[in-house]
Order: structure tokens, then sequence, then C-alpha cells
């Protein structure tokens, strides 16, 4: 008799060969984030190393960043499980998850505003106002008004680059670079996160997929927002996870 | 008449003064984008923030350039 080709057999051998190669991936990740945090397990005390070591790794409950690898460029608005990067306050084997910034697309008012600065003065030299000026005084002038689009853009990308909102597996910190000269920061351990909400609306966030999340607390400061940062959906999530992780650390008695 | 006033000498002086005064004030504004830089490079520390460090003496440097460059040219 023939033999019958059965598709359900062929079904379940692709999708054991896909389990494989998923676990071999989810191996690959962990053996990646461990290698990146050697050299925070080599400063730790034996104690904390055993504490450490009874720690689970975010990709073993985090259904978010299980799809998530290292990602390497400093600009990345969504920077995952980011290499060398460590802020002030951070604690002996304390694990930066996530990185956020506000999304690049909010920058780009600024950046078309510094692009329209730089064509007014050939809208100026057109209308032929200071033709009578010395030309070194014109140069002057060009000069200054070039030097003041560079400061707007200079202040306006550094803002943009020191305002980032950290996740690591102990806490949420919020670095805020006010201006040149304030800056705030404030953080919240995640078993004082009493809410997570994720909100998006409008046309420009649907499409490019940002939000602002807010996370109540039951800390001195009760109210975060992490303003337009990337998939905030996926941000959400994650903290939800986390706050199951640290009851589930409390509960099997795993507390650092 | 607009023409007349623009070359005017004391009107050329008061340019002259505000434009160093301007480039003066923009050289500070550089120094503080320096500290402030190697302030933020200390509370987030990354890959990126030595670049940062160098793009603001850069910048700083620039700054000084145009402020010598007023005061020896005008």
């Amino acid at each position: 008799m023939p033999e019958v080709f059965n598709s359900s057999d062929s079904q379940s051998e692709k999708s054991s060969t896909l389990e494989a190669t998923e676990e071999l991936l989810h191996g690959v990740r962990k053996k990646r984030v461990h290698r990146r945090n050697e050299h925070v397990f080599a400063s730790l005390t034996p104690e904390q190393l055993e504490n450490r070591k009874n720690k689970r790794c975010v990709h073993d409950y985090s259904e978010v960043m299980k799809n998530e690898s290292v990602k390497k460029n400093p600009l990345n608005a969504f920077w995952t499980f980011p290499e060398k990067v460590a802020f002030m306050s951070q604690s002996q084997g304390e694990e930066i998850i996530l990185v956020l910034r506000k999304h690049p697309i909010t920058q780009i008012k600024w950046i078309a505003t510094a692009i329209l600065l730089c064509f007014l003065p050939m809208l100026i030299i057109s209308l032929g106002v200071f033709d009578t000026l010395p030309l070194r005084y014109q140069l002057a002038i060009n000069i200054s008004w070039y030097l003041l689009i560079t400061g707007f853009v200079v202040e306006s990308s550094l803002s943009w680059f020191f305002n980032v909102y950290i996740i690591t597996d102990e806490r949420i910190v919020d670095v805020d670079f006010l201006s040149l000269i304030y800056r705030n920061i404030s953080t919240a351990k995640i078993d004082n996160i009493e809410d997570v909400t994720a909100r998006t609306g409008g046309v420009i966030r649907s499409i490019f997929n940002f939000g602002t999340v807010q996370v109540q607390t039951a800390a001195e400061r009760n109210e975060f927002e992490f303003d337009d940062v990337p998939q905030p959906n996926k941000v959400s999530k994650l903290l939800n996870e986390l706050i199951l992780e640290e009851e589930r650390e409390k509960i099997e008695g795993r507390v650092q | 008449m607009i023409g007349n006033i623009l070359q005017d000498p004391t009107f050329l002086a008061v340019l002259k003064f505000l434009l160093i005064i301007a480039a003066g004030l923009y050289s500070i504004f550089a120094v503080v984008v320096v500290r402030q830089i190697a302030v933020m490079k200390d509370t987030l520390l990354t890959s990126f923030s030595p670049v940062l460090l160098t793009l603001g003496f850069l910048h700083l440097g620039l700054a000084i350039s145009v402020l010598l460059f007023f005061l020896v040219s005008l």
C-alpha cells in the first residue's frame, strides 16, 4: 500500500523545527547578554554574585524582550540591551534593559526650523538691503547668523540625546535635561509601580507608532511620563512583566 | 538714505561692538555646553559620550575662532 502523505505530520515537523530554531536563537541572545554582563559579575562580592545568580535573566520571563536583540547604535530611540551604558546611581549588578528617547520624528520641527533659517540670509542678500555695508561687516553678520543657528541646533540635539528614560531590572529612571543649566533625575523602584498606561493618538503617532507611557508610582514622585517614546505598547507590556517578575521574586524569596 | 547710515563710522563702530559682544556671549555659551556635556557624561555614560565631548570642544574652538576673527578683522 502506498504511503499517504500526511500534512499534519509535516506541519508538526515544521513547528518542531521552528521551536528548535527559536530555542537556539533564545540561547544565543541569552549568551550575548551574559557575555555583556561578565564585567558586572566580576565586580560583585560573593554574596551579591549568589543573589545575582538567583535572579532570572530578562529573556526568561519577558515576552517583549525575547524577540529583541542587543542594539549598538547609541542614537537609537528604542535602545534595547544597550552596551557600554551606565548611569549615575546605578547599583552593582543592575542590568539596563531599555533606554528610551523621544521618537526622532518629534525632532522634525527644530530641524526644519534650522534648515529654513539657513536660507534667510540668501533672501536678505537678494533684497539688497545690506549692499552698501562694507564687505567684512557683511561677512561678520553672516557668520554671526550661522553661529546662532549652530547654537540652536546644538542645544536642541543635546536636549534630545540626554533626555532619556531608562528601564532596568530594578527600577525606572527619568533623566530630564531641561535646558543647558537645569537637569532632573527621578527614579522609582519597579515594585513601587502601581499603574502603567500607554497613550497613542493622532495620525502621526499612529503612523510612526509612538506615544506616551504614563507610570503611576507609590514613590515620592508619583507620576512618570515617558513622552513620545517609540512602541509605547511594548514599553507598557515590559513594565507589567517586570512588575510580575518582582512579585514572583518576593514570593520565591529571591529578593536581593 | 539707508546706504548712508550703513557707511556711517559711528554706526559701524556700534555694529562692531555688538558683533564682538555677541561672539563673546556665544563663546560663554560654548563653554557652558562643554561643561554640560561633561556633567551629563557622568549622569549617563554611553559609547557616544566621548565623541559628544570632542564635538563640544570643537564647537568651543569654533566660537573662540569667530571671536578672534571679529576682534582682528573688524
